[in-house]
């Protein structure tokens, strides 16, 4: 397996894409499969055009994030792509976002099937401003089964919903999802977020979707202030209390899954992703100077997993930018740092997708490093 | 590392299952559960049950066929039937996980059960809605204050209330015989025992009254209290008022409403001691029925027996109990009545057969009245027949008399009737005894002659008016109804002492010589002389009369007429006679004119 990186900060569309694919095509050659990560004020249609130019048949995966790496640093403008030489990949793109999530997953699952392959990777990109994306790997999973590693990260913009974009070589959407299976392609994976709870748990009485009403009978505003012992309401709605205290739901690793907290409705609690009702959960907290480090050796771990280390894929949070603020620099730096020689493209995100006991799995907070190398290197080393 | 405190936490998780949740999503939150809490990567569950089949289900198989691995797996068999739920993880299960596996199964056998249970619960309460909402009968519940919490919609149709109105109204309140209805409710409660077969009388939303037969039974809570009352309602209206109308068909006379002769004799076969002495019998006989039946028809005698019923209700008011006894008899008993209250109130009979008749003389009432009358001691059935002999007596004193007066007031309705016929009686009769003093009859048969001129067509007082008037020619049937008025007449006739002499003249009026008239088809001289002078006479003066189909024919034209039926339907020997008569009268009423 071949495998170029390349970047650009130029701000013209066809300008920025033919750069960073000269830098990557410098080293892969010609590419089997293409990844793009794009900030939303790009035109992706012109992207997706000279992508095609440029890189002829090989299938195409990209979609927009709220920022890209670049070596030791990240850009909240630019375009950066791996292309990879040596692989078999299928696309598909779901335009619409389905109104039965587990179906359209299913459904997805059957025509990437038809592509073969019996195991790989999986990578998957949904606009991450949309429902039960959780519901919809449930269903992928369902289809595709064990044998795939499941990876991806959800796409956005700071153009929120206007500039959210995703893509294969067969087309472009908006709020949709872009899915590829590639074959040849063994990844391993570090994750973790650096929370850990704070207080008893509670369980989630009365939730609808990501909104919840009640922890343990009471409104769930009321039950949150008195965990934190906050005195005056309007502390509550404070980006800062928010963005440090998501939920955590109890993962069977012994670890938990976060939820991120948007805002507040009423005494009700708003949250980025869904929240099973009837679930238990706990506040989580964190020390954010710790952040950085944690990033650091999740992505050791990655690295030391894999055996034959030929790219590495970074999935990170936009929370955690945002906790971090100028501190993220350095996560990056640590992140790069960790991965020493290994190529790296990395996307802000909004939420990842890993896998959890080989079922993936859709996270907020998270910090996903996956680590991938030519399937058959990496079984035989 | 899992500590205890996770672990409980994750059981926790694992038993918090949302069995309200529909069928899809509940299956979706087991396998977010299945995957996130115990790291399972495969899950198949296996449910028979109908009402959980939806449950049913698996995932992470891929495109494969669902197999069971025996390996690093978890089956919990839920019954005989192979029903299961099969759990897979990506390593061997250890004595942690199989704990945890264990619980998260026996929790899920929990909420299929629980859901199996209330959709069962669910199955029969819809059941039970649609049998209520289909069935004919009513159906109620009530509180024991007797207020409404549920009708079914049978029930609020007998009531004739929309669908809402009748909720916390007191059933009670709707019931005409509130205190009756109460009791056997209170009766119910006290005793414990359900009430069948009770019939209530109901006030509908209109006013209009209906009848029910209910039935009441307890209802009771989980306790064993009794919180209610429940049962049916049938309409049985249509039958308590057919029963009714039996029993009054069983003791009245359908033609008059008066009591019938059951009813009477019953009356009469009363216990001494029953009796409100003083009492009276009065028997009443109509006269002359026969005579307005074989005349005028059933139609009018029936007419005629319900006036007499509205006369003796009028005369006798609430002071008797009057019953038709058959035919055209009547009874009347008179308790709390003397002789001469009795003797009063057939007085108060008299007066209005007396006013009927001035009112009505085409229809002209007479009754033969006998009374009776006991201080103690006599029997109504010994007071009936002293009546009805005293009746009897009263009929023989004026039978003759009667009968003239009713054939008396039959010609004088038949000419305020037959306009037609008006002038026609006098110019006929003229022209009879024209004819017969020229032929020799004798002094008896012109008076016959005469008289047969004026009522020959006595009869057609039996004729229904429509065919009596119409203005054009009538058809077979109606012919045949117009040729029944010879028979009237002689019926009528031999009624009257008057008229007995000539009633077979006013049968034979229209026989034809040659044996084609009606209604006895007699020919020749076996049709009485005055018939056949008679026969001569009226048609020259029905042809040469104007009628409403056709104008008058002229002299000549009719006696070439009569000339031309001489031996067809005249006698032609009387027919030579009667020419020059026919000419006489002829020329001397056109010298009138």
């Amino acid at each position: 397996m071949l495998v170029g990186v390349g970047f650009s900060t130029q701000l013209d569309s066809r300008e920025a894409i033919s750069e960073a694919l000269k830098l990557a095509l410098a080293k892969s050659g010609e590419p089997d499969f293409t990844c793009v990560f794009f900030s939303g004020d790009y035109d992706a249609a012109l992207l997706l055009t000279h992508t095609k130019e440029l890189v002829g048949s090989s299938n195409i995966i990209g979609a927009s994030v709220l920022g890209v790496f670049n070596g030791n640093d990240f850009s909240t403008h630019g375009v950066g792509v791996m292309t990879y030489h040596g692989v078999e990949a299928k696309t598909h793109l779901v335009s619409n976002w389905p109104d039965n999530p587990y179906q359209c997953g299913l459904d997805t699952a059957a025509i990437l099937a038809a592509s073969g392959h019996k195991d790989g990777t999986v990578l998957i990109l949904p606009s991450g401003y949309q429902k039960h994306i959780s519901v919809l790997l449930r269903g992928l999973y369902s289809g595709l089964g064990p044998e795939f590693s499941y990876i991806g990260g959800g796409s956005g913009s700071y153009e929120n919903s206007a500039g959210d974009v995703q893509f294969t070589e067969s087309g472009i959407c908006r709020g949709g999802l872009a899915v590829a299976v590639i074959n040849n392609f063994a990844v391993s994976s570090g994750v973790g977020h650096g929370w850990m709870p704070c207080g008893s748990p509670m369980i989630v009485t009365r939730a609808k979707d990501n909104i919840i009403y009640e922890f343990d009978g009471q409104p769930a505003v009321e039950r949150f202030k008195n965990l934190l012992q906050i005195v005056d309401h309007r502390d509550v709605d404070h980006e800062r209390l928010r963005l440090q205290h998501p939920l955590g739901i109890p993962l069977a690793s012994g670890g938990y899954l976060l939820r991120d907290l948007v805002g507040f409705e009423g005494d009700a609690l708003i949250y980025f992703t869904e929240v099973p009702q009837n679930s238990v959960a706990s506040l989580m907290t964190v020390s954010v100077p710790a952040l950085p480090i944690v990033a650091k050796r999740i992505t050791e771990v990655a690295v030391k997993k894999h055996r034959a280390p030929a790219f590495g894929l970074v999935f990170d949070c936009f929370s955690r930018k945002k906790i971090l603020e100028a501190s993220y620099k350095t996560e990056c730096q640590n992140i790069q740092t960790a991965l020493t020689t290994i190529p790296l493209l990395g996307a802000i995100t909004i939420g990842e997708i890993n896998t959890h006991h080989n079922t993936p799995l859709f996270h907020n907070k998270l910090l996903s490093v996956v680590i991938g190398g030519s399937a058959h290197d990496h079984a035989s080393v | 590392m899992i500590t205890q405190a996770f672990e409980l936490m994750l059981m926790l998780d694992i038993t918090s299952f949302d069995s309200e949740l529909a069928d899809a999503e509940l299956f979706q939150q087991i396998i977010e559960k299945a995957n996130r809490l115990l790291g399972v990567q495969r899950l198949s569950i296996k449910l028979s049950d109908p009402y959980v089949l939806r449950c049913s289900g698996s995932w992470g198989f891929g495109q494969n066929e669902v197999v069971l691995s025996s390996e690093n797996s978890y089956t919990h068999l839920l019954n005989d039937r192979g029903d299961y739920i099969y759990l897979e993880q990506d390593r061997p299960i250890d004595m942690r996980e199989q704990r945890l596996y264990s619980f998260f199964t026996s929790s899920l056998e929990d909420v299929f059960s629980r859901r199996q249970i209330k959709e069962s619960l669910k199955y029969s309460e819809r059941k039970y809605r649609e049998i209520l909402a289909t069935m004919q009968e009513g159906y109620y519940e009530v509180d024991l204050d007797a207020r409404v919490l549920f009708c079914n919609a049978a029930l609020y149709e007998i009531l004739g209330y929309k669908f809402g109105e009748l909720a916390d109204v007191r059933i009670l309140d709707l019931c005409v015989d509130r205190a009756d209805i109460y009791k056997i409710f209170y009766q119910v409660f006290q005793t414990k025992h359900p009430r069948k077969g009770a019939t209530i009388k109901i006030r509908r939303k209109n006013e209009a009254i209906c009848y029910g037969e209910i039935s009441i039974s307890l209802i009771k809570n989980e306790n064993g209290d009794i919180i209610g009352f429940n049962g049916l309602v049938r309409d049985i209206t249509e039958r308590v008022e057919y029963q009714k109308r039996l029993e009054f068909v069983s003791i009245h006379d359908m033609l008059t409403g008066l009591y019938n002769r059951g009813y009477f004799e019953e009356a009469l076969d009363g216990s001494i001691s029953d009796i409100i002495y003083p009492v009276s019998v009065i028997i009443g006989d109509l006269d002359g029925l026969k005579l307005i039946n074989d005349s005028m028809g059933h139609p009018s005698g029936d007419r005629m027996l319900q006036e007499c019923a509205k006369i003796l209700r009028r005369a006798v008011g609430d002071e008797g109990t009057i019953a038709r006894l058959g035919g055209d008899e009547f009874g009347i008993v008179l308790p709390q009545t003397d002789s001469v209250a009795g003797e009063d109130i057939m007085r108060r009979i008299r007066d209005e057969v007396e006013a009927h008749n001035i009112a009505q003389p085409t229809l002209p009432i007479s009754f033969s009245l006998g009374i009776a009358s006991a201080k103690q001691r006599t029997t109504l059935t010994e007071l009936y027949k002293r009546a009805d002999d005293e009746m009897l007596r009263d009929k023989l004193k004026r039978s003759a008399s009667t009968k003239t007066d009713l054939v008396n007031a039959l010609v004088a309705g038949l000419s305020e009737r037959d306009y037609i016929s008006t002038g026609h009686g006098e110019r006929v009769e003229r022209i009879c005894l024209a004819i017969g003093e020229r032929i020799g009859l004798s002094s008896r048969q012109l008076r016959d002659l005469s008289l047969l001129a004026k009522v020959h067509d006595l009869g057609k007082v039996g004729i229904p008016e429509e065919i009596l008037y119409k203005p054009g020619p009538l058809d077979k049937a109606e012919w045949r109804i117009m040729q029944q008025h010879s028979e009237k007449g002689y019926r009528i006739a031999c009624s009257s002492p008057q008229m007995a002499g000539i009633s077979r003249l006013i049968l034979c009026h229209h026989e034809h010589w040659d044996g084609t008239g009606y209604p006895l088809g007699l020919s020749g001289e076996d049709i009485p002389i005055e018939c056949r002078v008679f026969t001569i006479a009226d048609a020259y003066d029905v042809m040469t009369s104007d009628r409403p189909y056709r104008s008058r024919l002229p002299h000549a034209e009719a006696l070439r007429e009569i000339r031309g039926e001489a031996g067809i339907q005249f006698d032609p020997d009387l027919v030579k006679n009667a020419l020059p008569v026919l000419k006489s009268v002829y020329t001397s009423e056109a010298l009138c004119h």
